[in-house]
């Protein structure tokens, strides 16, 4: 586009009519001719003195589609019209009788013998001189054939090679030849005088019985490589200009020589050369968006771009010279039907200035702000952006805080209780709750217990001050199913009851602790709770003495019959707690390592208040013992519990070294896999390339290699998945055993809740969870990261020194070959421990220690 | 009047559309005729035209397939790829940087083009380089009588190449409208067999289909051999996209050079030149020769664009200002523009004008949150508070994933000391940031957490402000500062 615009000086438009591509004629003295494809003729004398009505001259009504107009000197060597009709080719002169002017026909060719339909036509003097000073028409048949008149007189006919498609013929004076297209995407240039030279395809020659033709010796060809869709010359430069779908052609007409190619960065639909001064030339163009280009010849210089006057594409355009000195007149002729005189303005587009909006509106806006900004505040608090999860807790409880100050009724409650541990279950009831789940085929151990389809309800009441919809989440430890471990509800008011029915299944139990959270738009709370024992195992009638694992609580009352302690148990198994005061046996559902129910027994000496406990498995001792604690602890108000033997380090390192194995198992797998992986991609990529390739290379069994490697991928995935299974397997167990062993240091040492809080965080039990986190976000597993905190933990909370020394700086955590350091620090632990030193809490540091702890500790 | 002269009327006043269905009907009368055929499938080619002469954006699938090896070191000044060390500096968004999406460029009027490029990305598909080309069989438009011209089963190359003039249509056909490279090519080996004079136009073609299977190699010995038979400009451009493509824009810009030689005042091949210039970044040799290119064509869209843009970043956005102004007074309208002037006001200091300029972006862009941002940060720079963070807000209302905004949002609660606000700003910054070169959210979060005494988070952050931006000279002075706390040297 441009930042200029032509301006009309004249224009007149017809409706209801249309154009063809030569349309438009304008003769010397400021004439301008339309001819449209309904068959009227007009003459205008353009001038924006006189009425509109008096500038047309003529019209006249041909009854014919005319398809093009052209003046030439057509009448011996004056000035006269040529109109084309499909059939019929016309010369009209332009009289002035009096008061009014007529189109007086001179004389008219009918086309063709046969079926000769007109495409277009060329004016010009062709032979040049030896023709005189008058102008031949050419026209050209929608078949290709050409037919040329001199005056009234048919010359020649002839049919132009390589031609599918009829196109525009132009004469260029310069070289005496006539330029056309091929339909081969090419320029042709004949002579003249070889086009009069070669022989009439319509009459075959025939030489000696044979029928032979002169066929019409091209004078050069230029390969352009588009469709030419106009031909210019320009007479004084001696070129011949072609319009292409999308450039410009620039040729000079002797020799073909192409001078310049210019892409165009519009769709140009017309085009005229004119002359811009005695000695240059240049060249119009005009666009599909209607704009005017002007190019200077022969280098396709823009010399300047108008935006159009009228914003329909151009048909046709002519450069003319009105009498009254007014040269270099744009006629336009466009698909509208307009036809226009224009000039190249340079009087700058209107639509330029930004119109500042006035700063009434503004201060209305900003009111309108503050008044919005009053609304937004008191209906919420500012919009909060998505907080960071570090951050989440205390912005929640920032807001919560904030809520509660402003006496805004919101809240959200969540309680938790549980059916079985209250009141024994009645096996109808029991029965009504249990519905049974889908049993997983390929991981039998995730189905619930069958023979009992056991199961414990957690009722949790979820209740907020305002209607909103919350979600409650139950997040049971590994060896409970749960069928719909999150509910939607809708809260109102009163509190809300969702019930979670879970059963147990045949996995080692790691943790009998469940904990619960709803959470509700910018809302959470959570709670704990304990599953009931005989979710995990039954009474055994009567006890057992098998055991593997054994150990001894002691207390300082006197032992308690553990009916009493076992009631519950007792009841579901239909015992009388009487019956079971020294000897109770449990049954666990999961197997222990001799492929049997793992078994617990409990054992009470009356005498001295110990419990004797002994176990198949080592999951079995750590809760029977943990539980039995608890209940002992329940029993009596005040009882001291002590553990007086030694640590069973020896089943702790043994289940450490299981669970190291198992996950350099599980590695192994994994760097197997990935690598049977990666062979499968370059495979699947090189039959890729083959695929994309135009002329592939043989397969050579790349197809069957990539069948066997995606094979070995499927069988390794299934070795991982077992790798896995036996991993979590060893977790639990490992996860028991220092569950054991946090609960026998606690006794042995007797620490404070705190200070025990403070060894099982530097220990941390959870080996499941960071199990899988070391798999999801390829962190540190748990070897390694309690190797870490465990050394920290030496250096810092159980330091003996007074002043905790500068740390060096800190190693990354990598997976460990052995286990040897690991297990050394436990014992060094035990060992400061044993010789009296207590974890300090956070309570006993300064807070300066504690960020320096934190830091440490991270990095 | 007779259909087939009113089919080729339209076909000169590109009105594809109905010369095809005007040829249709003749064909439907007289399966042979040759002419109407020929003619429909110009017409079919036109309507499927696109710019060859456009650089089409490197896809994602086209990055994964790419067999062609380049070496992966940086080469810096002579790859178009970004070098690893950041010292062309993130100081200046490269304009070009947008350019391959075609849609952030004012085209100067190509709107069918516009439209065909849109339709085949419509489908949800990883964009190759040639996603444009390749469309859905079962929107082919083509007529009965084509595709019985062009069945693949029945045709043969080497009796279509016999005539030249239905070969050449054919090919273009092949290749812009079946959008079949392999039988256009088939078609290309067999012309130029059959030829016996020598043509730049088969082998230009024979280049295309190369370029367009993606065997860079051999595109550029057909097209290289194109050009030494005849220097033609889209042959030029068409092998300098091929260099650009094989990565060594050194010799893409001696190919245009060679053609500059011998037409020095073309502006299209200038222009390549500049492109070639920026991608390398460049920028003042590129500037140069974007200033050529005006000169040679004083309403040039493109040209125009590039020097306002770069004069902006050069902190001239008073002289930045007139070139977007001439841009306005030639009807290039669009929000970006807007967007630009707004901005070029406002850093001229002319902000009654700076506000004006964006609500008119506004109206444009029908609600677009970079303008938004954009009247944020004219609000900060005006002093009002208020104005700014409820634009920011209105942006991410907007997209609640851009990060600028987030950013500044997390500047302004700073200032209303709302130290967790702000770290909650930048923490979603930084993750909606991850895939761009934003280094500001990372930096600033690590200065509000070393102020709250956060160091280990600040640390964390500042060392991944200096792994985005590692020129950053206050990121680094952190970063040492934080290092020297932790002792480690």
């Amino acid at each position: 586009m441009s930042l200029f615009k032509a301006r009309s000086w004249w224009s007149t438009k017809v409706v209801e009519e249309e154009f063809g591509d030569g349309g438009l004629a304008v003769d010397g003295d400021g004439h301008v001719v339309t001819g449209s494809l309904q068959g009227r003729v007009r003459v205008h004398a353009p001038s924006t003195t006189t009425h509109e009505a008096t500038t047309l001259l003529i019209e006249e009504d041909l009854e014919a589609p005319v398809l093009a107009v052209e003046f030439g000197r057509l009448n011996q060597t004056s000035v006269a019209l040529a109109v084309l009709h499909p059939r019929k080719l016309c010369v009209f002169g332009v009289e002035q009788r009096r008061d009014h002017h007529e189109l007086v026909a001179l004389y008219s060719h009918k086309l063709g013998p046969d079926h000769f339909s007109a495409y277009g036509m060329c004016v010009g003097g062709f032979g040049g001189q030896r023709g005189g000073n008058r102008d031949m028409i050419l026209v050209q048949s929608l078949d290709c054939r050409v037919v040329v008149f001199d005056q009234d007189a048919q010359v020649l006919t002839r049919r132009l090679a390589d031609c599918l498609l009829p196109g525009p013929v132009c004469y260029s004076p310069a070289s005496d030849s006539l330029v056309a297209r091929t339909s081969a995407l090419e320029l042709l240039s004949y002579k003249y005088d070889a086009f009069v030279a070669s022989d009439d395809d319509q009459v075959p020659v025939v030489v000696k019985g044979i029928t032979a033709r002169r066929a019409m010796a091209a004078d050069w060809t230029l390969d352009v490589g588009e469709m030419v869709v106009d031909i210019r010359s320009a007479k004084k430069l001696k070129l011949v200009v072609a319009l292409g779908e999308r450039s410009l052609f620039v040729v000079v007409s002797a020799s073909g020589a192409l001078l310049a190619h210019r892409l165009l960065e519009f769709e140009p639909v017309a085009i005229c050369t004119y002359d811009r001064s005695p000695d240059s030339e240049a060249l119009v163009v005009g666009g599909l968006d209607g704009r005017l280009a002007i190019f200077q010849l022969p280098d396709c210089r823009t010399l300047w771009v108008a935006r159009p006057a009228h914003a329909d594409p151009p048909v046709a355009i002519q450069v003319c010279d009105l009498p009254d000195n007014k040269p270099g007149m744009l006629a336009v002729l466009d698909v509208a039907g307009r036809a226009s005189l224009q000039y190249l303005g340079t009087e700058p587009t209107r639509d330029v200035a930004v119109a500042a909006p006035s700063t009434e509106r503004y201060k209305d806006l900003v009111q309108e702000m503050r008044r919005l900004k009053g609304k937004l505040k008191t209906i919420k608090t500012p919009p909060p952006p998505p907080p960071s999860p570090s951050e989440k807790t205390s912005a929640r409880r920032r807001r919560r805080r904030r809520r509660r100050r402003r006496g805004s009724l919101l809240s959200i409650r969540a309680e938790v209780s549980i059916d079985e541990n209250e009141r024994p279950l009645d096996d109808e009831e029991d029965l009504a709750l249990v519905r049974i789940p889908a049993v997983h085929e390929e991981y039998p151990e995730t189905a619930p217990v069958e023979e009992s389809l056991l199961s414990a309800t957690a009722r949790v009441w979820v209740s907020c001050g305002e209607a909103l919809d919350a979600t409650a989440t139950l997040a049971a430890p590994a060896w409970v199913y749960c069928e719909a471990p999150a509910r939607a509800c809708r809260v109102a008011g009163t509190p809300r009851l969702v019930e979670m029915v879970m059963y147990a299944t045949a996995k080692p139990p790691a943790s009998m602790t469940a904990r619960v959270t709803a959470t509700a738009p910018q809302r959470g709370v959570a709670s704990t709770f304990r599953l009931p024992l005989n979710l995990v195992c039954r009474l055994l009638v009567p006890p057992t003495r098998e055991a593997k694992y054994k150990l001894t609580l002691d207390t300082d009352r006197e032992a308690v019959s553990l009916g009493l302690l076992f009631v519950d148990a007792c009841r579901r198994a239909n015992l009388d707690p009487a019956d079971a005061a020294t000897a109770v046996s449990f049954e666990f559902w999961f197997r222990a390592e001799n492929d049997n129910a793992a078994k617990a027994t409990v054992l009470a000496s009356k005498k001295k208040g110990s419990y004797r406990v002994q176990a198949t498995a080592v999951p079995a001792l750590w809760l029977v013992a943990d539980e039995l604690r608890r209940r002992v602890e329940n029993y009596w108000d005040e009882v001291l519990v002590s553990f007086n033997d030694d640590l069973p380090l020896t089943d702790v390192y043994a289940a450490v070294d299981a669970h190291h194995s198992a996950r350099a198992r599980v590695r192994e797998a994994e760097s197997r896999l990935n690598d049977a992986t990666h062979e499968l991609r370059v495979l699947e990529k090189r039959i890729l390339v083959r695929f994309k390739d135009s002329r592939p290379a043989p397969l050579h069994h790349l197809d069957t290699l990539l069948d066997q490697s995606s094979q070995r991928v499927l069988q390794l995935a299934t070795k991982v998945q077992k790798a896995q299974a036996d991993r979590d397997r060893a977790a639990t167990i490992l996860s028991a055993s220092l569950g054991l062993f946090l609960l026998l240091c606690d006794l042995r040492f007797s620490l404070d809740p705190r200070q025990s809080a403070v060894l099982a965080s530097h220990f941390n039990p959870d080996v499941d969870a960071w199990n899988n986190t070391a798999l999801d976000d390829s962190r540190a597993g748990w070897e390694e990261l309690t190797d870490a905190s465990l050394t920290f933990f030496l250096k810092t909370a159980l330091s003996t020194k007074k002043n905790v020394a500068a740390l060096q700086a800190p190693q990354t955590l990598a997976f460990p070959p052995t286990t040897d350091k690991l297990k050394k620090h436990i014992a060094m632990v035990c060992d400061r421990l044993e010789r009296g030193a207590r974890p300090k809490t956070h309570h006993d540091q300064t807070p300066h220690a504690t960020t320096k702890e934190d830091d440490q500790n991270i990095l | 009047m007779d259909p087939f002269w009113l089919a080729l009327s339209h076909f000169k006043r590109r009105d594809y559309e109905r010369c095809a269905s005007l040829c249709e009907g003749l064909l439907k009368q007289q399966p042979g005729d040759q002419a109407a055929l020929l003619l429909q499938c110009r017409a079919r080619t036109g309507q499927n035209v696109e710019d060859d002469t456009e650089l089409e954006e490197e896809g994602v699938a086209d990055l994964m397939l790419d067999e062609n090896a380049v070496s992966t070191k940086p080469r810096p000044g002579t790859s178009t790829r970004p070098t690893t060390s950041s010292a062309g500096g993130v100081d200046r968004p490269v304009s070009g940087y947008l350019r391959p999406g075609t849609a952030s460029r004012p085209i100067t009027a190509k709107a069918d083009v516009a439209a065909a490029l849109a339709r085949p990305t419509s489908t949800a598909r990883p964009i190759t380089s040639l996603g444009r080309e390749l469309r859905l069989g079962t929107a082919s438009g083509a007529s009965q009588a084509l595709d019985g011209l062009f069945n693949r089963g029945r045709v043969d190359a080497t009796t279509m190449a016999k005539n030249q003039a239905a070969a050449k249509v054919g090919c273009d056909y092949l290749l812009r409208h079946e959008r079949n490279p392999t039988a256009a090519l088939d078609l290309c080996t067999a012309a130029l067999l059959e030829e016996t004079r020598t043509s730049w136009w088969w082998k230009y073609r024979q280049g295309r289909c190369y370029y367009q299977l993606g065997l860079y190699r051999d595109a550029e010995n057909a097209l290289s051999a194109s050009i030494r038979e005849q220097r033609m400009v889209p042959a030029v451009l068409e092998l300098a996209k091929v260099y650009l493509r094989l990565d060594q824009p050194t010799a893409a810009l001696a190919v245009l050079h060679a053609a500059l030689a011998e037409s020095p005042d073309n502006v299209r091949l200038t222009m390549w030149v500049a492109r070639v210039h920026e991608l390398v970044r460049s920028v003042e040799l590129s500037v140069g020769t974007y200033k050529k290119v005006v000169e040679l064509d004083a309403s040039h869209v493109e040209g125009l664009a590039c020097l306002a843009a770069s004069n902006f970043y050069a902190g001239y956005p008073e002289i930045g200002l007139r070139f977007y102004r001439r841009l306005l007074q030639m009807g290039v309208a669009g929000p970006e523009i807007w967007t630009d002037v707004g901005l070029c006001c406002f850093y001229s200091s002319q902000f009654d004008m700076a506000l004006g300029c964006l609500t008119r972006a506004l109206q444009l862009a029908d609600d677009n949150p970079d303008v938004w941002y954009n009247i944020g940060h004219v609000a900060i720079g005006l002093g009002d508070k208020d104005f700014a963070s409820q634009a920011f807000n209105i942006a991410l209302s907007l997209d609640n994933t851009h990060a600028e905004s987030l950013t500044n949002l997390g500047v302004l609660a700073i200032r209303d000391h709302d130290a967790a606000s702000a770290l909650a700003c930048f923490a979603s910054a930084q993750n909606h940031a991850a895939d761009s070169s934003l280094f500001q959210p990372f930096f600033n979060g690590a200065l509000v957490a070393r102020k709250l005494g956060n160091l280990k988070d600040a640390c964390t952050l500042v060392s991944k402000s200096c792994e985005i931006n590692a020129d950053h000279p206050d990121s680094n002075d952190l970063k040492k500062e934080l290092l020297r706390i932790f002792h480690i040297t």
